[in-house]
């Protein structure tokens, strides 16, 4: 293997060793290391670096959706379009893993796995609106017409999201902190240890869902060249 | 692809979880459990690390199969 070609294989192959050494690190110190304690959260207060990761991850993937779908609209290109489709597809999985996660710390801090909270009605609604992105693109057979209904319901869709889970919860009363008044975490984590893992974790979980939708990307290109081929 | 890895990536999602929600100080403090839950995601992280790699070198060498048979 030639040098040059070697860099390109390390450089397409760090980030994805970084993903791995930082959710390695996220699970020993994120079990091991030192939290404050507080009431009623206790103990749970370390599911801080997943739930909350997870929801980073997917806000960067479904971000990452919108923008390939803007670049889509402008340049006209279907391989944008995979893209999008993709991110959006990994944005779906963090997105319910984060709900997952929020349902099972809801339900030993707040007694239920589902209260009626501004955050958690806006997080459902959220995921529907992008389930109903994935049967638009199911419903349209001709690829370019597909492309374009799907960038413009992806611009629709990720600032949708953002109204209901970061503008809403914050205007109402919310159970969750840093919405409604309630203090943010930043209040309670005084001595900064948290913050040791809680920003790892989300680069980690973030470059995990990006490694998955650079896997499903490469293969459906492959796909696109047997059907082209066939 | 997709369903087994977001079936490794529910599972450590769950484990954790579940590790957090329950009261993990009492678990390090009288019987260690904690150190077991530890080596479990570890495990599991360690599979889907494998699993990963291994569709990273099968798509490589069909990209590189790809790429000589257009040249």
């Amino acid at each position: 293997m030639s040098q040059g070609s070697s860099f390109v294989f390390f450089r397409g192959f760090a980030w994805k060793a970084l993903s791995l050494i930082l959710l390695f690190y996220t699970f020993y110190q994120g079990f091991n290391g030192t939290v404050p304690e507080m009431p009623i959260l206790h103990q749970t207060i370390r599911n801080l670096y997943f739930h909350v990761t997870m929801w980073m991850a997917m806000l960067v993937l479904l971000l990452s959706n919108a923008i390939y779908g803007i670049r889509f609209l402008s340049s006209g290109n279907l391989d944008l379009d995979l893209k999008a489709d993709e991110c959006a597809k990994s944005g779906m999985i963090f997105g319910i893993a984060g709900l997952v996660t929020g349902m099972i710390w809801a339900n030993y801090t707040w007694g239920a796995p589902w209260v009626n909270d501004p955050q958690l009605n806006g997080t459902a609604a959220s995921l529907l609106i992008y389930a109903a992105y994935f049967v638009l693109r199911n419903a349209i057979s001709e690829s370019s017409k597909r492309a374009k209904l799907a960038a413009v319901y992806s611009i629709f869709a990720f600032v949708m999201m953002f109204v209901f889970i970061m503008v809403i919860p914050k205007l109402s009363d919310s159970l969750h902190p840093g919405k409604g008044g309630n203090p943010g975490f930043n209040k309670y984590d005084l001595d900064s240890n948290m913050r040791m893992v809680f920003y790892p974790a989300v680069i980690g979980w973030t470059l995990l869902g990006a490694w998955f939708t650079e896997l499903r990307i490469r293969i459906r290109r492959i796909e696109q060249k047997i059907e082209l081929n066939a | 692809m997709n369903t087994r890895l977001s079936f490794l990536l529910f599972g450590l999602v769950f484990l954790s979880n579940t590790a957090c929600a329950e009261n993990i100080n009492t678990w390090m403090v009288t019987d260690n459990k904690i150190n077991v839950v530890v080596t479990v995601a570890f495990v599991v992280l360690s599979i889907m690390a494998v699993w990963l790699f291994r569709i990273e070198t099968r798509l490589g060498k069909i990209e590189r199969q790809s790429a000589q048979t257009k040249s």
